[in-house]
């Protein structure tokens, strides 16, 4: 229907590159850019793109309706051994019905040979190689040749795609640095484009000057993003620019695309394979049915039907928006994507009585949704969504081990959709729960210089999850047998509450270990079990903001009978320790009474967000609180 | 006579009639069979036929009961395939405990995805995960592998870790003029073997295996679990035919696949002999070509079909300056004929703990390439896929262990170099300058050989400043300074150096009543793990053998004087030794801690598992103590 319409509107566009910038032609090469050892504003990067471009038209086809039509074109210079690998190049399209196609590949080297000439060497076309991915996609992968330390080289390539509503999102930001980046995008003027600007460094934007309306975006010397620990996804740092067609008008043709909020819910509900999904009866469910007889509440009904799905369903790691091989399937196989799991349990939850609704949600991995653009591929995955009264359920029943009323972590102060013609729109996801970690130790010296004794480790709320994810996969006993630099003996761990997901996680450790010596002294710590591990902050940059997911709380706290053997040499002082703003506070209470001395450790992190700002801040406070955490109790020999 | 006939016969006809109806339900599962079991296998046929040099097929029936989540990993379905092995007729069938069919999913409901991180695909890969509402779950597990094309052939595996094995059958059938051989690998079961009309047959079966528990740091399995090696007798792969019974015509095949690969143009081979012009002898030539191979060509994977064990022409390496670890040794080996070196390619297993080569066990154990060129006293070896080690090294990667050499008159089993400790050698000579507030001023020079070199030079020395800085307190565990700036050797020579510089505001690890708790060395000096196992049945592997020398000084200023210092320590076992020696002057006020850690042999047998936990105990103990110092005048 769509397209009946579309191919009324047929027009040639007039392609008039609008570049101000001067940028060398394909295969032509600046010698001072071979000539080119560091990275100007990155020193010490591996590799530096130097340019960047991309182009987008849409062209009319006759039979075949509108493409869009992207021309890429990559330099990159090769600084170092590591970064070499960036002549390998490997492309991704959506090949099922042949809805992208790649072309037009040419690549080339440039390297300066011992007289200071440019040597080129093309990539040369039987070199170029096209696999099968899955059922979908297709990968075009070739090595430019003659590449080493301070090689130029550049490719560049044809994507089309057989859609008018699409324009690719742009990073100018990468894992190298980039020094030149411009996009340019040729719209048709009655295409309208919404655009979101995600960026830090200056943006140079420009209007097409000519007939043909578009756009250029050009940043320049634009750092790499890596990793870093405690943040909430890189996807929200790199710095971007995403489009989303939002209405097309031409004459007496007007249509609106998803460019609100309960437009986007609308078209979903009427989509085959989201609204259409939710309707399609499971067979087989009889268990369920025996399980929930007799629960009234909408509360245990919530909670057995979501533990039923979490039994029954295996998470095949994909998310996704809609259910794509159909909820039928997914519950036949008893196996599916994040939204399949999800809208089985809707679909149960539904057939109960209760009012469970979509909710489309962007993991953090994935990105924080900004509100003010209504762009259905800012959302990755589908959960549960239920309001009893005041109570509110998100749910996500492909996450084995989180309880039905624990908001799951990856999505925790994320804002969602809810999928709804009457209740639907935003909500920020909020949890009144935190991760909670108690040891309670109860030790006696030996004549041997040993220490034994027990420890009741205690996890709850999200530090339950966690756990428990610890505990199955494998042989905890083996993982915490060096600790705080003690060599511990376990003899025995047993669990309780590992069914009852309303209570702790307990586990109950009945250990001995080495008191590390030094002449005639001895030493004891004072935090053991924690599982706080090592200082991850470590590196003195940092671009991404601080994201703790939930509020902690750590205590360790227990006693050490002394034998006749030792007496106490030093304690370490009792300390208490505050950031400026009061959002983490570490104590420690050390005492002595005759021969036992008993200890109490806590932690409090009590934000759960900090801006890069504060990170020399947060960097020096984990310092410390590491230094603290390493004190002994020091013990002599009598 | 009479009688023992008919028990065989009543048995037998129990046993078939057992087979029959297979009591799937867990009641079926004796108690012994639980015992340090994860997964119990049930039932298991496996049939190999094959048919001729190049087709074969390979039937499984598998009934697994999983009993808890480390059993996990039997509950998923995965199975290669590629142009030379085809899946069929895969099925799974989920059964609850009592044995009732829950469910069926057929291959058309499982999926398949391209594998191989190359350029091109290597195959497809099969996979499914089976959903374990709760355990124990029972599951059947049925496959066909059709091979179009046959190099190694699939063996057996008596059980796993953690396996126990209730019934199992492995058959292989042959044609009798064709045959096929096999090897024990730590096992005495021999098969049964019969021959009907023009074909043979073996069959192994195994009854009521209980269960043991998994070891760490054993080395390649094939050390130690039983299991059956098959290899073929004849082989095919596209149009080449060879005979596997023996390492000459092993190699042969190889030879024929690396014929006419090796040529280069008159003009090119011209550019490698200017290349070593003026250069003294063939070693120094050698080196030339494998130095201007490390700087200008580079690894990149294209494994498709046969190319997965023909390498691409010389002259295309030549050319586009890439290839994988074949194309780029038979590149090197062209380049080298160039300037008149002879050099044979070597087929080995690359990796730390390679599976055991038999010497009369002719087969393709293989999966890496490497180059060595015969010498008058000592061969050179040549890792054609590193950027970075210095000519004729191998490191751990493949050394020690045997590899077939593709000689012009065929293949020969070699044995690349025993791993020595003193190639992998780590020094550090670290001077502490403490101030009187306890602060320090800390230069610490790190210098390293052999393997601890390659590492940095792979993982560190492209590194930005700041993720070096990263790197070497969060990898190599130095404690945490105030300050720290870092430089490296800007050359790749031997040994590679890293000094840092560094500024701590307290360097004790705590102060308490006046005295002074400091580290012995500002980073851990010892990382071997062994756990606690009175009853270690299988050998332990290091990683590979070095020695570690550390010198740490501490100059503190007047007035600290030494209260207590750890106990001179030396430790000498056959693997390993460890030294450790304080020295106080106290004119000076300086203490000098000499440490020597030396791992010598890279496996410790079973039976000296103890000595080993012994000495690792008293390593880690002595690493971890504390210098007392404190200032005088204070109590």
């Amino acid at each position: 229907m769509k397209k009946s319409i579309l191919s009324l509107i047929a027009l040639i566009f007039c392609l008039v590159a609008f570049t101000q910038d001067k940028v060398p032609d394909f295969g032509k090469i600046d010698k001072a850019d071979l000539g080119i050892k560091d990275c100007h504003f990155e020193p010490g990067a591996e590799a530096m793109v130097l340019l960047d471009l991309g182009e987008v038209n849409f062209v009319y086809i006759a039979d075949l309706g509108w493409q869009s039509e992207q021309r890429y074109r990559v330099r990159i210079i090769i600084l170092k051994a590591s970064g070499i690998h960036h002549a390998e190049i490997k492309l991704h399209y959506y090949s099922k019905n042949r809805t992208e196609e790649i072309s037009g590949i040419h690549g080339v080297s440039f390297n300066l040979d011992a007289n200071g000439n440019v040597e080129e060497t093309k990539l040369e076309k039987q070199s170029i190689y096209n696999k099968p991915v899955d059922k979908e996609f297709d990968e075009v992968s070739f090595a430019i040749p003659n590449v080493r330390i301070g090689t130029v080289f550049e490719y560049k390539y044809i994507r089309t795609t057989k859609s008018f509503a699409f324009i690719p999102s742009w990073y100018f930001q990468q894992s190298i640095p980039v020094r030149y980046s411009a996009y340019n995008i040729f719209i048709p003027e009655y295409f309208q484009f919404k655009i979101q600007i995600i960026r830090r460094q200056p943006m140079e934007r420009e209007k097409a000057k000519s007939s043909s309306p578009g756009s250029l975006f050009v940043m320049r010397d634009i750092p790499s993003l890596k990793e870093e620990p405690y943040s909430n996804g890189m996807k929200n740092y790199l710095q971007r620019v995403e489009f989303q067609l939002s209405k097309i008008e031409s004459g007496s043709f007007y249509q609106e695309y998803r460019n609100t909020w309960p437009k986007i819910i609308n078209d979903l509900l009427d989509d085959e394979d989201f609204g259409g999904a939710l309707k399609k009866n499971l067979k087989g469910t009889s268990g369920l049915e025996e399980g929930l007889t007799g629960m009234s509440s909408v509360k245990d009904k919530v909670g057995g039907i979501y533990k039923y799905v979490q039994q029954n369903m295996q998470w095949d790691k994909t998310y996704s928006l809609y259910s794509e091989k159909g909820t039928r399937e997914a519950w036949n196989k008893r196996s599916g994507s994040v939204t399949d799991i999800n809208f089985i349990l809707i679909k149960l939850l539904r057939d109960a009585g209760v009012d469970a609704k979509p909710l489309l949600v962007s993991t953090k991995e994935h990105g924080t949704i900004n509100t003010l653009f209504p762009f259905l591929h800012q959302f990755n995955g589908v959960l549960a969504y239920v309001k009893d009264g005041e109570d509110i359920y998100v749910m996500n029943a492909a996450d084995k081990y989180n309880p039905f009323d624990q908001v799951p972590y990856d999505v925790l102060r994320t804002n969602a959709l809810i999928v709804d013609k009457e209740e639907g729109g935003l909500i920020g996801l909020r949890s009144g729960k935190k991760f909670a970690i108690t040891v309670f130790l109860k030790a006696i010296t030996d004549e041997n210089g040993r220490f034994s004794g027990e420890a009741l480790l205690s996890s709850s709320g999200y530090a339950r999850n966690i756990s428990m994810h610890r505990i199955k996969q494998g042989d905890i006993k083996e993982k915490q047998q060096n600790d705080n630099g003690f060599e511990l003996k376990i003899d025995s761990l047993s669990l309780a509450n590992e069914k009852d997901e309303s209570m702790p996680l307990e586990q109950k450790i009945i250990f001995s270990s080495n008191m590390q010596v030094s002449g005639e002294y001895l030493f004891l710590p004072v935090s053991l079990f924690s599982g706080i591990g090592k200082n991850p902050f470590i590196s003195e940059e940092r671009v991404m903001d601080i994201d703790f997911d939930y509020p902690r709380t750590y205590v360790i706290s227990g006693s050490y009978i002394l034998s006749d053997q030792y007496t106490v040499n030093a304690l370490p002082r009792n300390t208490k320790m505050i950031l400026p703003d009061t959002s983490i506070v570490l104590s420690r209470i050390i005492q002595q009474t005759e021969n036992i001395i008993s200890f109490r450790v806590l932690i409090d992190f009590k934000s759960t967000g900090y801006s890069a700002d504060s990170y020399p801040y947060i960097k020096e406070f984990y310092k410390k609180m590491h230094d603290i955490l390493d004190e002994r109790i020091v013990l002599k020999k009598k | 006579m009479i009688k023992t006939f008919l028990i065989l016969i009543v048995i037998g006809l129990a046993q078939e009639d057992h087979a029959q109806k297979f009591e799937y339900s867990i009641l079926a599962i004796p108690d012994s069979m639980r015992k340090n079991a994860s997964v119990v296998l049930r039932e298991e046929y496996i049939k190999l036929s094959v048919k001729n040099s190049s087709s074969a097929k390979y039937e499984v029936h598998d009934v697994l009961t999983v009993l808890n989540e480390q059993g996990a990993e039997y509950l998923s379905f995965n199975q290669y395939s590629d142009k030379f092995h085809a899946l069929d007729d895969a099925e799974i069938i989920v059964y609850d405990i009592f044995g009732n069919k829950i469910k069926t999913y057929f291959q058309k409901s499982l999926n398949t995805i391209n594998y191989g991180d190359g350029l091109v695909p290597e195959g497809k890969y099969t996979y499914f995960n089976i959903n374990a509402p709760s355990y124990p779950l029972t599951v059947e597990i049925n496959f066909t592998l059709k091979f179009k094309g046959i190099l190694g052939l699939p063996g057996f595996i008596f059980q796993p870790a953690l396996q126990s094995v209730q019934h199992a059958v492995f058959e292989v059938e042959a044609p009798a003029e064709q045959g096929i051989r096999y090897k024990l690998l730590n096992t005495e079961r021999r098969p049964v073997k019969t021959i009907e009309g023009d074909k043979e047959l073996y069959r192994w079966e195994i009854n009521n295996l209980t269960a043991y528990l998994p070891e760490k740091h054993c080395g390649s399995s094939s050390n130690y679990v039983p299991s059956v090696f098959i290899g073929p007798v004849k082989f095919r792969l596209d149009d080449y035919e060879g005979d596997m019974t023996s390492w000459k015509n092993f190699g042969t095949w190889f030879k024929e696949l690396y014929a006419k690969r090796t040529e280069l143009s008159e003009e090119k081979k011209n550019f490698y002999r200017e290349l070593v012009r003026g250069a003294s002898g063939d070693q120094e030539k050698a080196a030339i070509i494998y130095r201007y191979m490390q700087h200008n060509m580079r690894y990149v994977s294209i494994q498709l079909g046969i190319g997965g064990f023909r390498p691409f022409p010389a002259s295309f390496v030549d050319e586009k300056k890439y290839g994988d670890c074949k194309a780029l040794s038979n590149f090197l080996k062209a380049a080298l004929d160039a300037v008149g070196i002879k050099s044979n390619v070597l087929i080995i297993e690359g990796g730390m703990h390679p599976r055991k080569v038999y010497p009369d066990f002719s087969a393709d154990y293989f999966n890496h390439v490497i180059l060595s060129i015969p010498g008058l006293k000592d061969t050179t070896w040549l890792e054609c896929t590193s950027t970075s080690l210095p000519f004729g090294e191998l490191g751990p990667f493949t050394e020690n262990r045997a590899a077939m050499m593709v000689t012009d008159s065929g293949g020969v089993l070699v044995n690349t170099p025993q791993s020595n400790f003193k190639n992998n050698l780590e020094n550090c000579y670290t001077q502490i300058a403490v101030d009187k507030e306890g602060g320090a001023k800390v230069t610490a020079v790190y210098s390293t050989s052999g393997f601890g070199r390659d590492e940095l030079l792979m993982r560190f020395h492209d590194m930005k400043e700041d993720d070096k800085r990263t790197f070497f307190i969060g990898e190599k565990g130095w404690k945490q300074p105030d300050i720290l700036h870092i430089s490296n050797s800007d050359n790749l020579q031997n040994p590679y150096r890293v000094t840092a510089n560094m500024e701590y505001e307290k360097i004790s690890s705590f102060s308490s009543g006046g005295k002074y708790f400091l580290e012995p060395r500002l980073y851990p000096i010892y990382k071997e793990e062994a756990a606690e196992n009175p009853f270690r049945k299988h050998d332990y592997y290091f990683t590979y053998p070095y020695q570690v020398s550390d010198t740490t000084v501490y100059q503190f200023p007047q007035g600290f004087v030494v209260e207590s210092l750890p106990q001179n320590k030396l430790l000498s076992r056959p693997f390993g030794a460890y030294n450790c020696n304080y020295k106080w002057d106290s004119n000076a006020h300086s203490l000098r801690v000499v440490t020597l850690l030396q791992i010598k042999e890279m496996v410790v047998k079973a039976a000296d598992y103890k000595d080993l936990l012994d000495f690792n105990k008293q390593v880690i103990l002595n690493m971890n103590e504390k210098i007392v110092m404190k200032k005088e005048g204070e109590k």
